[in-house]
């Protein structure tokens, strides 16, 4: 496929990239509605489901138009494209009766994956006229057949999009008690980097054995963070509701601040090597038990924990507490 | 090269990872389990002009990252991928040249005990040159062998280890022991990021075939849509004709009216047993071809016995 052989097509498919970027910034500046009157989520689905399936469709056909000589007519060109412009509009239009009131976490999960689906046919129509190269074709084709299966796939409702990203901040939890465990088995040192251009690094600072104790009750505040969120995610699992407004709420406020988790057990991390700050260290671990006292208070407000998680949510609170007075006494002591 | 502290070098490791991230529309995360300093230095070598490796403490990657989403949000989607032993291969070329660059510098590396098998292991049969000292070891690991002049000799192909299992002590210095390194290291491409786009290596290898199928996907689903609604589309017509040809052979089956493409059904069907020659005549090569798998049999027959008289003289 050899760009010069669509000259006289790149104003169409310029106008169709400028009008999936106009679709994806409507559906990135959608804040959503609340009338949910006759919304039904399996009958959203199912319409996304074939949606999905045409607009995949309809982008598999120009790339196999357009891989080959000759490349369509003008005509031809026009009717693919407003095939995948109609295609576009519809995911859009079904994408617009989702209600906000089915969850702030599904309906933003939702606009990210339509978007991503938008984004991954705007590229494929932006390589087409731009690169030409077939192998880079065919695998935008794939991004677009990627996206929009996962869309034919989803099915998803509020809790289980909660569920679907605290996995993930999760995943990043326990990665960064992993990384840290693993550090505090040698001396703090040896930083396993590597990047062209950078200074080579004075890998002189190391832990001392006092400063491998005083992290202890941080790294102890970084593994409660991590049993927060398997204890949480199995509670939600169990008893996690969204039959009611109310309840979607409460799941959508603990995604909320669970989110807030994963990003402050890295600072507290990186705050934790050496050459060690205890200021920062102190200043950052305070921080963290806050975020976990707060999603706690919100955990034990809401549906999701019954009498059986009740004990679990009292022993990480005790925990936190026992810890951070655990660092107060080792810090008096210096 | 200036040497500089750990504070100001993370200051600068912060700086420069944003910059690639501006500088590079495109990036690979890469796992790097298994590959050692000596062979990461080989790739950068290899990558040098083309790709830059990032490689760092997860932690530090995330702080950078999200230090950045304010200039490009779309970083966002990479952070919940930076886990485990994870770097960067940042590039403006060809995805798939690139990629091609990471799969050429794998290494050929000896099984661990521990480690977990990233393809099947299979001994083939051979002679091991061992002594038959070493027999309790096959034994343990029961692969059939037999003592051929003086030395162990391993009778079938043995499968040793699957994908994904955990390779054992024993499996491990046996391997060592036949001087078999069955596994290839190197930077393995976990996900693709591609102006904004997160996705997974596997659509870098998307043929004209895999298009070809996914495209013929669509017309059938188009087909059978135009066909059940009773509504002719281009792809419905050829099954139409076909199916009102069937119906042709059908009346003509049951009644007098006949037509050239009849023939040969009515005369089937008016004696039975020309279909039975015709039938015949297309099942005799499949059968002349019977016999030659015959001695086949056998031969795998012989090797079992070897298999069942090996453990007696051990």
């Amino acid at each position: 496929m050899a760009p010069a052989n669509i000259g006289p097509l790149k104003n169409m498919l310029q106008n169709t990239i400028d009008n999936l970027l106009l679709a994806e910034k409507e559906i990135e500046g959608k804040v959503g509605h609340h009338a949910d009157e006759g919304f039904h989520l399996g009958k959203f689905w199912t319409d996304i489901n074939t949606v999905a399936k045409k607009l995949s469709f309809d982008c598999t056909k120009i790339c196999i138009c357009f891989g080959k000589s000759p490349v369509p007519t003008p005509s031809e060109t026009s009717s693919l494209l407003t095939c995948v412009e109609q295609a576009v509009l519809s995911l859009v239009s079904v994408f617009h009766k989702l209600p906000l009131t089915l969850g702030i976490t599904l309906h933003t999960h939702v606009q990210y994956e339509v978007v991503k689906a938008v984004q991954a046919v705007k590229n494929l129509l932006k390589v087409i006229k731009d690169e030409g190269a077939e192998a880079v074709c065919r695998y935008s084709t794939g991004v677009v057949w990627e996206g929009c299966q996962y869309l034919e796939n989803a099915c998803l409702d509020n809790k289980s999009a909660v569920l679907l990203g605290m996995k993930s901040h999760n995943s990043m939890v326990a990665d960064a008690f992993r990384e840290i465990s693993e550090a505090l088995e040698g001396d703090g040192c040896g930083w396993n980097c590597l990047i062209d251009g950078i200074e080579e690094i004075e890998d002189t600072d190391k832990w001392t054995d006092e400063d491998k104790d005083l992290i202890g009750p941080s790294v102890n505040l970084i593994k409660a963070a991590k049993i927060l969120y398997k204890r949480l995610m199995a509670a939600i699992e169990k008893n996690g509701l969204c039959n009611s407004v109310d309840v979607v709420k409460e799941l959508d406020q603990l995604y909320e601040e669970c989110g807030l988790i994963s990003s402050q057990v890295d600072v507290l991390v990186q705050d934790l090597y050496p050459p060690l700050s205890v200021s920062s260290m102190e200043e950052q671990s305070h921080h963290l038990a806050n975020r976990l006292h707060a999603v706690l208070k919100t955990c034990v407000q809401s549906h999701v924990i019954g009498e059986t998680e009740q004990s679990h949510i009292e022993f990480i609170q005790k925990a936190i507490d026992h810890n951070l007075d655990c660092m107060g006494e080792k810090l008096s002591k210096r | 090269m200036v040497r500089v502290d750990k504070p100001t070098w993370k200051a600068n490791y912060f700086t420069k990872i944003t910059q690639l991230f501006d500088e590079y529309s495109r990036c690979f995360i890469v796992g790097a389990d298994n590959v050692g300093s000596k062979q990461m230095q080989e790739i950068r070598m290899a990558l040098r002009g083309c790709a830059v490796v990032l490689m760092g403490k997860n932690t530090m990657m995330r702080k950078a990252i999200r230090g950045h989403l304010e200039t490009n949000p779309n970083l966002e989607k990479l952070l919940p991928h930076i886990v485990n032993n994870v770097g960067f291969v940042f590039t403006n070329e060809d995805l798939v040249e690139v990629r091609d660059k990471l799969l050429a510098n794998k290494k050929k590396a000896p099984a661990r005990a521990g480690a977990i098998a990233p393809c099947p292991v299979t001994i083939p049969s051979q002679n091991t040159g061992l002594g038959p000292e070493k027999t309790s070891f096959f034994q343990a690991l029961q692969i059939p062998t037999k003592i051929s002049r003086g030395t162990i000799e391993i009778v079938n192909d043995v499968q040793l280890v699957k994908e994904g299992d955990k390779v054992g002590a024993s499996e491990a210095t046996l391997l060592n022991m036949l001087n078999i390194s069955p596994f290839t290291y190197g930077l393995v491409v976990q996900q693709v990021y591609d102006q904004g786009t997160v996705f997974s290596p596997r659509v870098l290898d998307i043929t004209d075939e895999d298009l070809m199928k996914s495209f013929q996907d669509g017309l059938a689903k188009v087909a059978s849509l135009s066909l059940s609604i009773g509504y002719p589309t281009i792809v419905s017509v050829p099954h139409s004709v076909v199916n009102g040809f069937k119906r042709l052979l059908a009346i003509a089956a049951v009644t007098d009216v006949t037509f050239k493409e009849a023939e040969q059904l009515k005369e089937f069907l008016a004696d039975p047993s020309k279909f039975a020659a015709a039938a015949a005549t297309a099942a005799a090569p499949a059968a002349a071809e019977a016999p030659k798998e015959e001695p086949k049999v056998e031969e795998e027959e012989e090797e079992s016995d070897e298999d069942f008289g090996m453990g007696l003289f051990d």
